[in-house]
């Protein structure tokens, strides 16, 4: 085992749980990127943590609580009716667990047995938001189906964003939501755009406000 | 209606249908409820992150993935960084560090009534924790229920930050070994 892998295994068990340092957790990832051996261990961790939230059994929730929560549900849905649903969300493959703990999903999204273009050299940009502020930092994989990975650990208010690209011509999409809590997270998955083609990141509000940007070089 | 998946109610909920809505409610309101009560200690606030649970899962349910987990897992995820949130943002809910031991202690002891609705990965975890070193088992416990980094533990308990992060790495070591690996955990 490399020495990177050795540390990198060290620190996953707070990745896993969400409270590893920011520049820690950029070090984690960009090593996960490239290390299928260490993601399958990162997966592990991520679903150890996932399973310590059903240790705390069940209690009842005060009377009248569901149907609360179901007046606020048709009242959110009447405010924000959803473009497009569920489907067109889910077409941005590898949004897994964008909402899960964020760090977890960074490692969850990438498939242990992912093919080798995976693990090929990295492209980084930093994510600038207002002011010049440096929020984090995206990665993106080489090759005609690249991983983009998003990590965000300053100056981000809590809240859940979106994650659009924009491509060399113009062309914008949305390929998944961040999660930010405690003032950082983390997003992993298809780019959608060919690594060569894929020139900006942003992270925006849902009133389409962008929050931060991440400028990928022109190849 | 109830025998419908776990995955075909959070699809329904994320489309708006509200015979799903309820049904997944009823489903999940318990757990949800009682991580938040749990971790937060407080009904009103626990009621607060309960309710916003379902609201975010029904904004994010476009992005659950099966194929990485449960329903209940990623839900209560949820639940988790939100009441961590809540923690944060409220800073009179100061944590009492005896109830954190009797969280771990007592109240875990307890969990078997429970059981009947947990898997038996959750059996097998919730004896790893309970046979965890009592101070590997805090430690655990201030940073996947309340979110303590481990230099907030270290100052929390007045312990070096290299023995934070030793007990929080040995406890998970141990945890992933009992659902990974349980005979070795052994």
């Amino acid at each position: 085992m490399k020495l990177e892998c050795a540390e990198t295994r060290e620190r996953l068990p707070e990745f896993s749980l969400g409270v590893i340092d920011g520049a820690e957790r950029a070090d984690v990832v960009v090593h996960l990127a490239q290390c299928s051996a260490c993601r399958s261990v990162a997966t592990e961790y991520g679903a150890t943590a996932d399973a310590l939230s059903e240790l705390t059994g069940e209690t009842e929730p005060p009377q009248g609580f569901e149907s609360r929560v179901l007046d606020r549900l048709h009242n959110e849905r009447l405010a924000r009716p959803r473009r497009g649903g569920w489907k067109t969300l889910a077409v941005a493959a590898a949004l897994a667990a964008a909402i899960v703990i964020a760090s977890v999903a960074a490692v969850r999204l990438v498939d242990a047995s992912g093919p080798a273009s995976h693990k090929q050299s990295l492209q980084t940009a930093q994510m600038i938001g207002n002011r010049g502020m440096h929020a984090g930092k995206a990665f993106l994989t080489e090759g005609s189906d690249p991983y983009l990975f998003v990590a965000l650990n300053y100056g981000m208010p809590p809240g859940t964003y979106g994650i659009t690209t924009v491509a060399a011509d113009g062309q914008t999409a949305q390929i998944g939501s961040i999660n930010i809590v405690r003032g950082a997270g983390s997003w992993a998955g298809d780019a959608h755009v060919p690594a060569g083609a894929l020139a900006w990141v942003r992270i925006v509000r849902p009133d389409g406000h962008t929050l931060c940007s991440a400028k990928f070089a022109e190849q | 209606m109830w025998s419908v998946s776990d995955d075909a109610l959070l699809d329904g909920l994320t489309t708006g249908d509200p015979d799903a809505a309820a049904a997944f409610v009823e489903r999940f309101q318990r757990r949800v409820y009682g991580l938040a009560i749990r971790i937060l200690g407080d009904p009103r606030l626990a009621e607060d992150v309960a309710q916003e649970t379902f609201v975010r899962a029904w904004r994010a349910g476009g992005t659950f993935d099966p194929r990485r987990g449960t329903v209940a897992s990623w839900l209560l995820s949820i639940t988790r960084n939100l009441a961590i949130d809540t923690i944060r943002v409220r800073r009179h809910v100061v944590v009492d560090p005896e109830e954190l031991l009797q969280l771990s202690g007592e109240s875990l002891d307890r969990l078997p009534d429970d059981m009947a609705v947990l898997s038996s990965e959750s059996n097998r975890l919730h004896t790893a924790v309970r046979q965890l070193p009592s101070d590997q088992r805090r430690s655990l416990i201030l940073a996947a229920y309340y979110g303590h980094t481990a230099r907030e533990i270290a100052e929390l308990d007045d312990i070096p930050l290299g023995t934070a992060k030793t007990r929080i790495r040995a406890a998970m070591r141990r945890l992933r070994a009992a659902l990974v690996d349980p005979e070795s955990a052994e």
